[in-house]
């Protein structure tokens, strides 16, 4: 054994292998860090060119994508709020208030130390666990993979957000959205209101960039401020090594969550989707002082950036030694496997156990390699969180705009980008928690399949099966620890000027929302009442419950926006200040200069559209003169063509008005 | 639904082509000259479908005239269907998008609403055959099933499938029916792999995949004695004559298995529906199609390159490196024929296809 271990170390530090892995890793940072992208399109675009290069070789450079994805997408969940893939939402949690305290390179500093440390421990441990792990994986079956689900949301539901009831009818709002389309197992379509664009689904990608890019990068152009809401000069205790020092100093919480990441990993197909927030989970309940959570303490940094890249460590077992991949990129590793003549089982355990050490290595160095690359980086990203954001603000909407449209190259994925948008702007200001609804679109479809496949197979009594028992012990605790904090929060926190996820109070706005809430699911109950069974079952089950939740939910935001009415001296003076104090008007705006992007796009041509509202949007926001604006047009013009057409050979919308 | 990205789409557009940058080419200049050809992969990237397509695509393109670049789009979704729409619907007839993979014979014999569209009416290229078996744990009778015929033995057994009308499921499930084996049919699992992964944990114990699958995914499972392969599937002529494949050896046929347990060749409405089924996807898995209108000059080079791809002896070398038998090439004459006899299902055998989906798609 250890001579192959020594083996597979000297294969992948041997040229030309390393080289590939670091080209490799600069893919892997880059796609992490562009919103929209992540880490298999890398391995897609890079799989053809493995087929006539050596196993180890084409590994290194697979791998060197692989594992360091959610190392790059930290630049996006830090300074914009976005999270890169939905596997890294729990980072933006406490990362974005930190670069809104202008802390953005102590938690640069801080997640790329765990990242790093993350990623070698969840290999090393991959390493340790091949070959007993078996029956870890396979005591996980539909039953299990249902309620692991349910941890999921319960933790993604109790902890982003000050209410839990929000954090669960958010929750329902995300499987309300994974029903759209054909359903399951019938090819009927759900939800679809006759559009086909809805008929495979709601995509996730520009629902993400929907719900949570759009308003936080409007946010910056509406208030006129940079990400960090603090002056340069003024941002205390921000430093990288500050960043560093934090991650050492919290080293055993960064080992229990990369543990955390590396066993929650091996469970194909549910893992990966769930395990920050099962780190997040952890580490503020395991925290003695749980006040700051939210408002930007780097322990929230440090738990989910642990887990999310020793999640690929521990997402390669079942991979590797049996040949269940159980995400997309999994599934492009295991068909590299095969193309290279390579057998999952025990071949990999035995006969090619020098390849296996070799792809682990390849995982130690490339997070190694990028963790230091992005450290080099890390002061002058850092810089961008004092930028002016009417600068920031065009070049990112091009991105989101372009990332969104890469889900289906559909015009209509534009338009769900700018309704999660419209949704999300209205969340936010109601105290409603964004994360929960992420969670659950990627968790709903596995949700869904473990349902019936359980109720197929086990009937009812899945529900009692010894892990399943014991994961309905653990959902409980979490709620119940989650709602003492949140009481007792209320009692002592003290919040900073910036809120954080959910904890925006505006019961008026909050009140309409859970009353739309009320009908909606109402609705959804009653379109899916007449379904066959196998296509209504899941949904009924999520819709009726979460009808009732919202009920409750409306019913306290009545009484308390009756209070705020007779504080105010009546409903449109209570109107007047939400409204001002959201910035209501020129949120309003500034929607719907993106909603222009959109109809310009239909009617000219997306190439012409988004770079047209970077010049326009510089000049009358931003006041900056014609020159600015035109060279800041013309270079997004030269990544709509020269990034987004000939290399990704994107398929534009066909314009109305030109051929 | 988690739709599958377009973004991998996009990505794997850079793909075959970039892959196969260094093909030697065939020089003979043509309609595709300088030309980048997109094939449309109706199901998700990383799957067995997906690595064959991305490994043929080469082929295909080192002998269609002109040498195009070929660049391979996955677009899944409706169990292919919805990559067929698109190309049937939206694609410009212009030669330059091809669709290639699965096709569902049943979904348009039945008249499914999510084929909108006839394979007639497409410009066929050629396809390739695919065995279809069924395998499963050997645990499903005491003391472990030894032989196939051990299959009939079995009580209480569960076959995984994906859905009611799936093409695996639906020969998986009508296999059963006509040999006479009590089975519970449990849907929902997402694709082979999850099948296999649910068989791994003994949440059901059958499944029906290809023979490329079986002979890798689960090579470590048969090897360890865990699951073998049952039967495999061949299509019977009308006067009861069929060919078994002397490259599998390591189950019996099923007409084979059938005899040994009744003593006779099969009969009935499910048995002549079953093989009317088995008799079009048995022979032709995987088909490439244009759009209607293409020119006949560049569904002339693509058929060109197409089967000179098949018989190439670098690509039928790794099939058979990899999985142990060639894949079978199936003619543009052949497979229009195949096509054709769509046409000519009798009420009957359509009748009981019906009813075999209608039973579990409630």
């Amino acid at each position: 054994m250890l001579e192959a271990l020594a083996s597979g170390l000297i294969q992948v530090v041997q040229w030309p292998t390393v080289g590939f892995l670091f080209l490799g890793v600069l893919v892997g940072v880059w796609l992490g860090a562009v919103p929209g992208l992540g880490g298999a399109i890398g391995l897609v675009i890079i799989l053809p060119f493995t087929f006539g290069m050596d196993t180890v070789q084409a590994f290194a450079l697979l791998l060197g994508v692989y594992a360091v994805t959610s190392t790059g997408d930290t630049i996006a969940s830090v300074m914009l709020g976005i999270p890169g893939t939905a596997a890294s939402q729990a980072t933006i949690l406490d990362g974005y208030p930190m670069a809104m305290k202008g802390q953005a390179a102590r938690a640069f500093g801080a997640a790329y130390t765990v990242s790093m440390i993350g990623g070698v421990l969840g290999a090393l441990v991959m390493a340790v666990s091949l070959p007993i792990i078996l029956p870890v994986i396979l005591a996980f079956g539909m039953p299990e993979f249902f309620m692991l689900a349910i941890l999921g949301l319960a933790m993604v539901g109790s902890l982003s957000g000050a209410s839990i009831l929000k954090g669960i009818g958010a929750a329902a709002i995300g499987l309300l959205f994974s029903q759209v389309g054909y359903g399951h197992i019938s090819s009927i379509p759900r939800f679809h209101f006759g559009a086909e664009y809805l008929l495979d689904g709601l995509p996730l990608v520009p629902v993400i960039l929907g719900l949570f890019a759009l308003p936080e990068v409007m946010e910056l152009g509406v208030r006129d401020t940079s990400i960090s809401r603090v002056p340069k000069d003024q941002a205390k205790g921000g430093g990288m090594l500050q960043g560093v020092r934090d991650a050492f100093r919290n080293w055993w919480l960064v080992v229990r969550c990369s543990a955390i990441g590396v066993y929650i990993g091996m469970i194909p197909g549910l893992g990966a989707a769930v395990v920050d927030w099962f780190a997040y989970g952890h580490t503020v309940q395991s925290a003695k002082d749980k006040s700051q959570f939210g408002q930007g303490d780097i322990r929230g940094v440090i738990g989910p950036e642990s887990a999310n890249n020793a999640v690929r460590g521990g997402a390669l077992v079942p991979t590797v030694a049996f040949g269940i991949p159980g995400s997309a990129s999994n599934a492009i590793l295991l068909s590299a496997l095969l193309i290279q003549g390579l057998k999952p089982g025990t071949e990999m355990l035995v006969d090619q156990l020098d390849v296996t050490f070799s792809m682990i290595w390849s995982i130690v160095i490339a997070n190694i390699v990028a963790a230091a690359l992005l450290m080099v980086f890390t002061t002058q990203f850092a810089k961008i969180a004092f930028v002016r954001g009417h600068l920031i603000l065009p070049g990112v909407i091009l991105f989101v705009f372009m990332g969104a449209f890469m889900a289906s190259a559909d015009i209509g994925d534009w338009i769900a980008m700018l309704g999660a948008g419209l949704l999300g702007i209205i969340m936010k200001r109601a105290g409603w928690p964004r994360p929960p609804v992420i969670l659950a679109m990627v968790l709903g479809p596995i949700m869904e399949q473990a349902f019936q496949v359980s109720m197929q197979a086990y009937g009812p009594a899945f529900l009692l099966r010894p892990v399943s028992i014991g994961i309905v012990l653990i959902v409980a605790l979490t709620i119940y620890l989650s709602a003492r904090g949140i009481i007792k929060n209320r009692f002592s926190s003290q919040s900073g000027p910036e809120k954080g996820e959910g904890q925006e109070k505006n019961p008026l706005i909050s009140f309409l929302v859970s009353a739309v809430l009320v009908v909606v699911f109402g609705a959804a109950v009653i379109m899916a009442y007449p379904w066959p069974v196998s296509l209504k079952q899941f949904t009924l089950v999520v819709a009726i419950p979460a009808f009732f939740v919202f009920l409750a939910a409306a019913w306290r935001d009545f009484g308390e926006a009756r209070s705020v009415v007779a504080e105010a001296g009546g409903l449109g003076p209570a109107f007047s200040v939400v409204a001002e104090r959201g910035a209501f008007r020129r949120t309003a705006d500034l929607y719907g200069w993106l909603v222009a992007i959109l109809i310009v796009g239909l009617l000219v041509g997306q190439q012409i559209a988004i770079p047209l509202f970077i010049a326009l949007y510089l000049w009358r926001w931003g006041e900056y003169g014609w020159r600015t604006s035109l060279v800041y047009a013309v270079a997004g013009w030269l990544v709509l063509f020269g990034y987004y057409d000939q290399v990704l050979h994107i398929a534009w919308h066909q314009p109305l008005l030109l051929p | 639904m988690l739709r599958r990205s377009f973004l991998f789409a996009t990505a794997a557009a850079i793909v075959a082509g970039a892959g196969t940058l260094g093909a030697p080419s065939v020089s003979e200049a043509g309609y595709y000259d300088g030309k980048t050809i997109t094939v449309i992969v109706g199901l998700r990237a990383g799957g067995t479908t997906d690595r064959f397509a991305r490994s043929f695509a080469s082929f295909w393109q080192k002998h269609t005239p002109g040498n195009p670049q070929f660049v391979v789009k996955n677009m899944p979704g409706a169990g292919a269907l919805k990559a067929t729409n698109f190309v049937a619907e939206k694609a410009k007839p212009d030669g330059l998008t091809v669709l290639w993979g699965p096709w569902d014979p049943a979904a348009q014999a039945l008249g499914r609403k999510a084929l909108r569209t006839k394979y007639e009416d497409f410009g066929f290229l050629g396809g390739t055959g695919d065995i279809r078996l069924v395998y499963g744990r050997t645990d499903i009778v005491g003391g472990g099933a030894k032989q196939a015929i051990d299959l009939t033995k079995a009580k209480g057994i569960k076959m995984g499938a994906s859905n009611p009308t799936g093409m695996p499921g639906l020969l998986g499930r009508m296999s059963l029916d006509v040999l006479g084996v009590p089975y519970q049919f449990v849907m929902g699992y997402r694709g082979g792999s999850g099948i296999f992964a649910a068989m791994k944990r003994n949440e059901v114990a059958l499944g029906s995949t290809s023979i490329t699958s079986f002979r890798t995914r689960s090579a470590d499972f048969i090897k360890q004695g865990e699951g073998r392969g049952y039967f495999y599937l061949v299509p019977v002529a009308a006067d009861g004559s069929y060919k078994n494949i002397k490259e599998i050896t390591e189950m019996p046929s099923f007409p084979d298995l059938y005899k040994q347990v009744h003593g006779k060749m099969p009969s009935g409405e499910m048995w002549e529906a079953f093989n009317w089924l088995v008799g079009l996807v048995g022979r032709m898995t995987f088909a490439g199609f244009v759009p209607k209108g293409t020119p006949q000059e560049a569904i002339d080079d693509l058929r060109k390159g197409y089967a000179a791809g098949q018989a190439d002896p670098e690509f039928v070398a790794q099939s058979v490196k990899r999985f142990g038998l060639p894949y079978q090439f199936v003619s543009a004459e052949d497979g229009q024929k195949t096509i054709a006899a769509l046409k000519n299902a009798s009420p009957k055998v359509l009748a009981t296809l019906q009813q075999v989906v209608d039973k579990v798609a409630k």
